[in-house]
This record gives structure tokens, C-alpha cells and sequence, in this order.
């Protein structure tokens, strides 16, 4: 009996880790479809190139396609860097890496950095700006495309890092435009000032010498047309590179697409 | 030829006496008394009276004396008789108080002599149809004129540290300016073309709906004594700034207002001067008919259409203070309401300080917008 009580309190236990993940007993590769998005050829290719960069940088290069992420926990970022630490992903002694999550069924994502290696690669910044490399892909759901151009961006982003010259936020636009316009609303205030040593002005008016007020004899508005314009307006997400996240020890991303 | 020239002195003392622009009374500048305008009008008509027929005298005995120094034999052919084509446009006068002779503008009416700086009215400048209606009796003083000025320094961020620390003014002279006054009624009519709009969201879009209306008003507008200043030598756009004049003091005409300060009589015709006065008073007409057109997000005027009916014209002198200064080989002139106080004139820029304000705010505000940037964003 006692046998048989302890059994079934395994089965059970198994069962509950199972819920929680359905990848606790296998090794995750660098890619995982579990949305089942790739096919075979595109998968290998994928699963080859993710590979190749991770080796040469030292950075794992991971994806995860699931179904929904509301199966595993409660955010895609939160699933991202669980999955992450769960599976002990990551290159190297500091475990080195970045990991994107598509969840298919509400068409969310969100990626994860590990790592002093890939933090140096992919700062707050930087994960953003990678994302602009395939979110547009995932939108059209060219979703071969898309994974390539992760992988791409990465070993791009990773290459600049290697190179010394990690991708960094461009200061030098904004901060040409914010001159720009401090030299223009400067010139307007000196404009203004000067316009104060001018006091002479030919008359215009006589409007001091006016006997009573205006005899308004006679007033019509007729109304003639009506136009009408229509401007269609831009969806905040259509255009989101997502949101910084952070937590799990790492920084990363998400959003929808 | 000299003319005659009638000074107003004291009844008491035979100081002479100048208008207080405080009290609005003749003080009298040696013993002090003060005279009402009106009790000095009475006492020097007579005397305004007797100053003619001296006049007359004059010209006789100067004639006589003419003739007799031809006779003893001297030629003086050769002597400027008179001042030929300068003397167009100068007269002379003989100072009532110490004779010395007083060569001045053919226009001015009332001046001080040079010598004993006794103030002297030219009677003649204003006699018969020339006689102004109205005089706008000075308020404020010389000293009220210079802190005006003081004052219109303050606040210039751009004017030169030079030109307060080096200027002193040259000139401070009170004038009484003749001033054409246009009485009037301008009618008329103006279109525009107005809309109002709505927006709403209609599905993915955003719809702005614009109504479009024909606008029409027509009505008239009244005017009372608009000045315009009649004398060529006072620059308009100056009189134009320093207006408006508060007509409440206006005082029926007397040469009794006048001693202590510059007069001058009318140069420009009504004819030359009433279309400035028609240009102001349909500016009021369209401006006013515009700020009938409410009710709308935007309103363009189209076309407008304005006649005017003239009426009376006034003939006054209103007071002016004109002080002027040179700084740097040009002339400032500034001009003061001598009733109101309002001080125009235009000042220079100094270049540095222009520029300098202009590069600390550009740097300033580049400087914290910035480093706000590099932190939030």
C-alpha cells in the first residue's frame, strides 16, 4: 500500500513538472519550434547558422516558438528568462547569450540577454534596435525570414561587439536636432528683445478717436460647402520595436507583432 | 526787416513770464507770481494792440534811415539788403525786451531770444485764419522729459552699455506742434471667408469635417478730431507713436500757452495731410467689422470696400517734448507726449550683446535639454 502511495505521488509530481514545462526532459538546441513554424530544410539551416554564431562569438544565439505563453507563466519575458535559466542555456563559464520567444496563439514575443558578454553586445538599446531587423518579417508571417534575420542581426550586433564598436544609441541626430531648435527659439527670444528698441511706428488705427461704437447695419453668414478629410491613423504597436524589460538577471524585450 | 514780436512780462515786476506746465499758470521767472491764462489775455491785448503800431514805426524809421545814409554819400549797393532766395524761407524779428534781432523759421511761432533768452510769440503767426482753434496745454515738465527718457533705457537688454554711459542728451525742447484734427464717418463693407470643423474617429481613421461660410458685414464707424501733425520738420511716424492725445484738456486758442516753449505753425496743408488720416480710419472700420466675424476656428478677409465722409477740421497745437542725442557720429530723436508722458524713439543694437544672449540661450538650452536626453531617453 505504502508502495503504491508513493508511486502515484511521483506520477503525480512528474505530471505537475510536465504542465510546467514540456521541454523538462530534453536539451534545448539553439533552435527550438515547438509552434512547429520551420520546416525540416529551414529548420537545419537555422539550427546550423544559430550554431556557427554562437560559436564564433561565444554568445549563445537561441529561439523557442510556442503556442502560448499563458501555458508556462505569466508574462513572454518572464517565460524568455525561465526557460533560459531552466534549461541552463548560455556559452561559456558566464553562460553568455540571448534567446527570442515567439508565442503564436496571441502573436507575442520577447527576447532575454544573459551574460556580461551579450549585455556588452546587446545593451537596453541595442535589443530594441535588433528588433526592428525581423519584427516586420513576423507581421507578414514570413517566419523563416524572420528567425534568419534574428540570427543575422545578432551576428551583426555581435561582430560590432567583437570588433569593439558594439551598436550604441546615435546621439548625434537628436542632439543636432535639440541645437537646432534651441538656436531657433534663441534667436526668436533675441528677435523679440530687439523688436523692443523699436518704438517708432507709422499709425494704422485711429481707433482712439472713435465717437461711440461701430453701427453694424448689416451681417450675413452663409454657409457653402462642407469638406471633409480623412487620415487613418497609425496603431502605436504596428510601428513598436516593443518595450524594455528587465528581471531574470538579465534585459531584455517584448511586444506584440 | 525786422518784425515785431510781443514777449508777455509780469504786471508786477516786468520779469517775463513763461507757462507752467505744472500749475497751468504764467509764473513769473524773477518774482515768482502766478497769472491766470485768462487775466494775462486781457492785460497784453491792448498791448499786442500798441506792439503793431510800433511795428509800423519801425518800418518807417528804418526806411528814413535808409534813405538819409544813401544821401551822405555812402554806396551800399553792395550790401546784402536783404537775404535774397535764404530769406524765402526766414523772417526776422526784434526781441521786445533787449532788441537784438531774432532770425528764425518762417514758420515759427513762438521761440526764446538767443541773447537774453527772454520767451517771445510772434502774434502774426497765428492771427486771422491761421489762428488755431485749440491748444492742448503742456502737462509735464523738461525734468519729467529726461527721466522719461532714463526710463525708456530701462529694460533694453541690447542697448549699449556705451550709450547710457556716454550719451548725454544734446537738445530738450518743449513744442507746441500743429496738428490737422479730422472729424469724420467711414462706412463700409468686408468680406471673409470663415470655416469651423469638427473631428471625430470613424473606424482606423480620423475624420475632420469643415464647414465653409461666405462672411458679409457692412456698417460705419464715427471719428472725432484724428490728428495729424501739420508740420513738415517733425518726422509722422514720431507723432503717430506718441499719440493718443486725451482731448479732454483741449483749451480754446491763446498765445498766453505758449510762452516757455517752441511753437511753429502749420507747413502741410489739410490736402496733404487728410489721406493719412482717411488711411487710419479705415484700418479702424475694417479692423472693427472684423472682430464682428465670431464664432469660427478661422477667419480670412477677402475683399473690403470703404468710403468715407469728411467732416470738420480742426486746427490745434499739442504739446511735444523732443529730445535728441548723438552717439557714435548718429542722431537719436526722441519725442515725448507733453500731456501724457508716453516717450517713443528707437534705439540702437549693440551687436555683441545680440549675438551673446543669443549664443547663451542656444547653449544653455541645448546644454539641459540635452543632458534631460542622454538620462531618459
Amino acid at each position: 500500500m505504502k508502495k503504491r502511495i508513493i508511486t502515484v505521488l511521483l506520477a503525480l509530481t512528474l505530471l505537475l513538472c510536465l504542465s510546467v514545462s514540456v521541454f523538462a526532459e530534453s536539451q534545448l538546441w539553439n533552435i527550438t519550434d515547438d509552434a512547429g513554424l520551420l520546416s525540416d530544410e529551414e529548420y537545419t539551416q537555422l539550427e546550423s547558422y544559430a550554431e556557427s554564431v554562437s560559436e564564433t562569438y561565444g554568445v549563445g544565439v537561441y529561439v523557442i516558438t510556442i503556442d502560448n505563453y499563458e501555458d508556462y507563466y505569466d508574462s513572454p519575458y518572464e517565460t524568455a528568462w525561465q526557460f533560459y535559466h531552466e534549461y541552463t542555456l548560455g556559452e561559456g563559464e558566464d553562460r553568455d547569450g540571448i534567446i527570442l520567444l515567439l508565442s503564436m496563439d496571441n502573436r507575442q514575443f520577447a527576447n532575454f540577454v544573459y551574460g556580461p558578454k551579450a549585455d556588452y553586445a546587446f545593451d537596453e538599446h541595442g535589443v530594441l534596435e535588433l528588433n526592428d531587423w525581423y519584427l516586420d518579417d513576423f507581421r507578414n508571417d514570413d517566419w523563416a525570414g524572420g528567425l534568419n534575420h534574428f540570427v543575422a542581426g545578432c551576428e551583426d550586433f555581435l561582430a560590432k561587439a567583437a570588433a569593439g564598436e558594439p551598436v550604441r544609441r546615435s546621439t548625434t541626430g537628436p542632439i543636432l536636432l535639440i541645437t537646432l531648435g534651441s538656436m531657433v527659439f534663441a534667436l526668436i527670444v533675441c528677435l523679440i528683445l530687439k523688436g523692443k528698441m523699436k518704438s517708432v511706428r507709422t499709425g494704422t488705427h485711429a481707433n482712439a478717436y472713435v465717437v461711440g461704437a461701430l453701427n453694424v447695419t448689416a451681417s450675413r453668414d452663409q454657409f457653402t460647402h462642407t469638406t471633409k478629410t480623412r487620415t487613418k491613423i497609425e496603431k502605436e504597436s504596428s510601428s513598436s520595436s516593443g518595450s524594455s524589460e528587465s528581471g531574470g538577471g538579465g534585459h531584455g524585450s517584448s511586444g506584440s507583432f | 526787416m525786422p518784425t515785431q514780436v510781443t514777449n508777455y512780462q509780469c504786471p508786477a515786476c516786468t520779469g517775463p513770464l513763461h507757462f507752467d506746465s505744472a500749475t497751468g499758470k504764467l509764473t513769473c521767472d524773477y518774482c515768482g507770481t502766478s497769472y491766470e491764462v485768462a487775466e494775462i489775455e486781457a492785460l497784453f491785448a491792448e498791448k499786442e494792440q500798441k506792439a503793431a503800431e510800433a511795428k509800423k514805426d519801425a518800418d518807417r524809421k528804418s526806411a528814413q534811415q535808409k534813405q538819409q545814409a544813401q544821401a551822405e554819400g555812402w554806396d551800399t549797393s553792395d550790401l546784402g539788403g536783404d537775404w535774397g532766395q535764404d530769406a524765402a524761407g526766414m523772417k526776422s524779428y526784434s526781441c521786445p525786451s533787449c532788441g537784438a534781432e531774432l532770425i528764425c523759421d518762417e514758420s515759427t511761432a513762438a521761440t526764446a531770444c538767443p541773447y537774453c533768452g527772454n520767451p517771445s510769440i510772434v502774434p502774426g503767426q497765428f492771427s486771422g485764419s491761421l489762428k488755431p482753434d485749440y491748444v492742448l496745454p503742456f502737462k509735464l515738465s523738461k525734468d519729467d522729459a529726461v527721466k522719461a527718457l532714463k526710463a525708456h533705457y530701462k529694460g533694453k537688454p541690447f542697448l549699449p552699455r556705451q550709450f547710457t554711459n556716454e550719451n548725454h542728451v544734446q537738445e530738450i525742447k518743449g513744442v507746441y506742434v500743429p496738428f490737422w484734427m479730422f472729424d469724420g464717418k467711414a462706412t463700409g463693407s468686408a468680406q471673409y471667408e470663415a470655416t469651423r470643423s469638427r473631428c471625430y474617429t470613424s473606424g482606423d481613421y480620423e475624420v475632420t469635417e469643415t464647414d465653409h461660410f461666405d462672411v458679409f458685414r457692412e456698417g460705419s464707424i464715427a471719428f472725432e478730431k484724428v490728428p495729424v501733425d501739420a508740420s513738415s520738420k517733425m518726422p509722422d511716424d514720431y507723432m503717430d507713436s506718441i499719440e493718443p492725445f486725451d482731448y479732454k484738456e483741449l483749451k480754446r486758442f491763446s498765445t498766453a500757452y505758449l510762452p516757455g516753449f517752441l511753437a511753429d505753425k502749420y507747413d502741410v496743408s489739410v490736402e496733404d495731410c487728410h489721406e493719412r488720416a482717411d488711411t487710419r480710419c479705415e484700418g479702424s472700420l475694417v479692423a472693427a467689422l472684423g472682430d464682428t466675424v465670431t464664432g469660427y476656428d478661422s477667419c480670412v478677409p477677402v475683399s473690403h470696400d470703404v468710403k468715407l465722409r469728411r467732416g470738420k477740421v480742426h486746427y490745434a497745437l499739442l504739446p511735444v517734448w523732443l529730445l535728441s542725442t548723438k552717439w557714435q557720429g548718429k542722431n537719436y530723436l526722441f519725442a515725448m507726449n507733453g500731456q501724457t508722458g508716453k516717450l517713443v524713439g528707437d534705439l540702437p543694437t549693440s551687436a555683441g550683446k545680440f549675438w551673446g544672449t543669443f549664443a547663451a540661450i542656444s547653449a544653455v538650452l541645448t546644454a539641459l535639454i540635452s543632458a534631460g536626453y542622454l538620462l531618459f531617453a
